[in-house]
């Protein structure tokens, strides 16, 4: 049964800035057990065309139908719960229940299905995932990988004709990406997949690949063809870093694959003669705190503290070089970061910039998502924040403001006076880091500043770190991703179970290339 | 760009770190081919009872789910373990109780029952206190309000007619114990059972209102989305203050009282985005999981055990009795 999709044409959706947006005479066809890849720029419309094939957009016009099956608007509820199954990006939002079970279970309940049929099909979706000894466990306690692998049982359950995948695996790291796409290799199925991808490597073996622009399909071929095209890649934001395969996750194959040479392991920064301008954690050791029995918040995390408590962290950041600290989740990189930015007080040890104590507002810090932390009316004076509240007055916050704002490439007179919550994604992350960079804090660590970014995004994030270090400011990178830094950085730190296992520094030759 | 009650600002902190949620990958997803399994899967036929013995996670699993981590197991709750749908009776009909006894005698024995409970079920005294304190303002003046008195039939004269009268304090005091056995009863109920046990419970006590057009259904679903945005937004919540005070805010930390409250707005204006966008997905995510708040099949349906029907019954009626007669 091939998906059809024939002239669809979306109502257009007006932004609260005035622009309009619609898809507009979107044509294609999805073999049975078919993969097509939906690659383009961010707001290029490909997570509307999806929300369109689940029927939750109006359409002005067009028609989706399996084969000559049409699913017209009467059906469409059903086709919601039959036809088609959504994974998203973020499997904390897209779940509704609090246990493994319930969730996979959730959309099959809505149909008419005996609860014996449903159990039996949460049984075999747990077991074509993997995760079958998940499935009384509680969602609150599971890794990144393990949700997403609830979020793809949970669609495989219903058993629908075609999967649609919005950036899946964009919030994991290698090493869950490496499970996830594992358990979905093992499942053998006539399903159809049509899967939004910023990352060549996951659409490398796609049977065809389309690309969108503003709304309209502007190119349609095989993934070969694809990569063939001079300037299709930079055009819709692919992505094309290698893909990193199992048995090349450890960091120490991919530092010294990129050239780098190791540093030794733990605490090989002690004993060096502290230098003037430094920021630096010396024998730092966390053990965060449990949650009590009895809080309704016990459930909310994970019950490993073990896990990203940190041991006898040694570790320094220079002036005008890029650090990177890499690990996987649950590693302890966040928290470090928070200690280096005086937000949380190691339990020994201490964390010192030019010798002294670090304090807070004193090392600027962007955090995941580092949008979330927008807050007045005026662009301008959410960036003019951090500098006020470092005593500055309110003209001269202004002029720190509209010089960091051209740092991160937002023009004042264009931007200033908006509303931040009116920008697209990608301003607001700007504006964001503005607002760190306005702080102009000698030193400045950015934690997990790629996750879903495009190859735009990240473009012009490395031109942002540049201009940073150019004017001589400490950058510390928190990433499961050094490859998008190998240009830049110096040294990096490999974090592991709450240790410094090792330490690489770039070769010369490599850091000018 | 040093700033002040650096060291009060460290103490309010928790961990913030997003990766909280999520241990070690390498400890603990593994790959499928490579993953040891766990022996004793329960079966999909497996009676609900006996799924919670076999779940990793919950010594004190009772209906169909198990959510629950405590930091260690207990074995005295096995004692314990009743039917969630029954320690919501309980709670509510003890609360009532305490609402309406009349003899401070009676109200001390709930407490002492109600803390011994809290005990042996594991919760922490420092939450307990924490959560009496949160009502503080209200217990002042409550106090303050039953005491004062301004006819001059006051005990100890202040001002002018203005007077404390000792049977006023003696009455606000009161008032304040019963409101404060009601928090203890509460955290009995949220040590006793999980929260997604919670919500199976009210769900299965108003199902039979949706036989006379309740939105049963529709209510469930909200609350355990409910109680499931509660440790969301308090991670949220974290991570802006951590981000916040990076830029150097200082929230929480004046002490002129309308600074004090405008130092929140930077917490607080990016929460409630975050919560409307959580609510966005939300809803997005309920309607391609084509929900519609009716006809849902139950998967979990259990019945109550004799045990269950007997403490329930017991309870109901020692807090009627309690209720009435003291």
């Amino acid at each position: 049964m091939a998906l059809r999709v024939a002239s669809l044409t979306t109502r257009p959706i007006t932004s609260c800035l005035g622009f309009a947006f619609q898809l507009t005479n979107v044509n294609f066809e999805v073999p049975q057990a078919g993969k097509i890849a939906l690659v383009g720029p961010n707001g290029s419309g490909k997570s509307t065309l999806l929300r369109a094939l689940l029927g939750t957009i109006d359409l002005l016009e067009g028609s989706v139908a399996f084969d000559d099956d049409p699913l017209n608007a009467e059906v469409k509820s059903s086709a919601i719960r039959f036809d088609f199954a959504y994974v998203g990006q973020d499997p904390d939002t897209s779940f509704v229940t609090s246990t493994v079970e319930d969730e996979i279970a959730f959309a099959l309940c809505n149909t008419a299905m005996r609860p014996d049929d449903i159990r039996a099909r949460v049984t075999q979706a747990l077991v074509a995932c993997g995760i079958e000894h998940l499935r009384y466990r509680s969602l609150s306690t599971l890794s990144g990988g393990q949700k997403q692998r609830v979020c793809i049982a949970a669609a495989l359950a219903l058993k629908p004709r075609a999967l649609l995948f919005d950036e899946p695996f964009s919030m994991l790291d290698a090493n869950a990406r490496a499970c996830v796409r594992q358990a979905l290799a093992s499942f053998d199925s006539q399903t159809s997949l049509i899967q939004i991808s910023h990352r060549f490597d996951e659409i490398s073996d796609f049977d065809s690949v389309i690309a969108l622009e503003s709304g309209h399909i502007v190119w349609q071929g095989s993934p070969g063809e694809f990569l063939a095209q001079p300037g299709l890649s930079e055009r819709t934001g692919l992505r094309t870093t290698p893909y990193v395969t199992c048995e090349a996750l450890l960091y120490e194959a991919r530092f010294t694959r990129a050239g780098w040479t190791s540093m030794g392991g733990a605490n090989s920064t002690r004993g060096e003669a502290a230098a003037d301008s430094l920021l630096r954690a010396q024998q730092c050791s966390y053990v965060p705190q449990v949650k009590e029995s009895g809080s309704i918040m016990s459930g909310a995390s994970s019950d490993a503290a073990s896990s990203f408590a940190l041991r006898d962290i040694d570790l320094e950041i220079k002036p005008a070089q890029l650090t990177l600290l890499v690990g996987d989740s649950g590693s302890g990189k966040t928290t470090l970061a928070c200690i280096l930015a005086g937000l949380l007080a190691p339990c020994s040890g201490h964390a010192t910039l030019d010798g002294h104590c670090v304090t807070p507002g004193s090392v600027g810090l962007a955090f995941q998502r580092v949008e979330d932390q927008l807050f007045r009316a005026r662009v301008i004076d959410d960036v003019a924040f951090g500098p006020q509240n470092c005593g500055l007055r309110r003209r001269d916050a202004l002029r720190v403001a509209a010089h960091a704002l051209a740092d991160v490439g937002l023009d004042v007179e264009s931007f200033g006076a908006l509303n931040p919550q009116c920008l697209s994604g990608g301003q607001k992350r700007r504006v964001a880091l503005a607002g760190v960079f306005a702080m102009e804090s000698r030193f400045v660590i950015l934690d997990e500043p790629t996750v879903g970014l495009d190859a735009a995004g990240i473009h012009s994030l490395l031109a942002m770190l540049a201009c940073l270090l150019k004017q001589g400011r400490g950058v510390l990178v928190v990433t499961h991703e050094p490859e998008v830094f190998f240009g830049l950085a110096e040294k990096a730190y490999v974090l592991e179970n709450g240790r410094i296992q090792a330490m690489y520094a770039a070769e010369r030759g490599n850091v000018d290339a | 760009m040093q700033l002040k009650g650096e060291t009060s600002m460290r103490k309010e902190f928790r961990v913030p770190d997003p990766s909280v949620s999520a241990p070690s990958i390498a400890q603990t997803d593994t790959c499928p081919t490579t993953e040891g399994r766990v022996d004793a899967v329960p079966s999909a036929s497996t009676p609900a009872s006996m799924r919670g013995q076999a779940g990793p996670a919950n010594p004190t699993f009772v209906g169909g789910t198990d959510a629950k981590k405590t930091p260690a197991p207990m074995p005295a709750l096995a004692a314990f373990s009743l039917d969630a749908r029954v320690w919501f009776v309980l709670t509510c009909t003890f609360s009532v109780c305490a609402l309406t006894v009349s003899s401070p005698l009676t109200l001390a024995l709930l407490w002492l029952v109600a803390l011994v409970l809290y005990v042996r079920l594991g919760g922490s005294l420092a939450l307990l206190g924490r959560s009496l304190a949160l009502l503080g303002v209200l217990y002042a003046l409550i106090v303050i309000s039953a005491a004062l008195v301004f006819d001059g039939t006051g005990d100890v004269a202040i001002v002018g007619a203005a007077g404390i009268s000792w049977t006023g304090l003696a009455r606000g005091a009161f008032t304040c114990a019963r409101l404060m056995s009601i928090v203890v009863l509460s955290l009995v109920l949220t040590c006793a059972c999980t929260t997604a046990q919670m919500s199976e419970a009210l769900t299965g006590l108003l199902k039979p209102l949706g036989k006379v057009g309740f939105p049963a259904g529709d209510i469930a679903v909200m609350l355990g989305l409910a109680l499931r945005c509660i440790p969301l937004a308090c991670e949220k919540l974290a991570t802006i203050r951590m981000a916040q005070n990076a830029r150097g805010a200082a929230i929480g930390l004046s002490r002129n009282p309308v600074r004090k409250v405008l130092s929140y707005v930077p917490l607080m204006v990016p929460l409630c985005v975050a919560m409307f966008r959580y609510a966005d997905d939300f809803a997005f995510s309920l309607s391609v999981k084509g929900f519609t708040g009716v006809n849902r099949v139950e998967l979990h349906a259990h019945a109550m055990s004799a045990l269950d029907w007997l403490v329930a019954g017991v309870g109901v009626m020692a807090a009627v009795g309690l209720a009435v007669f003291c």
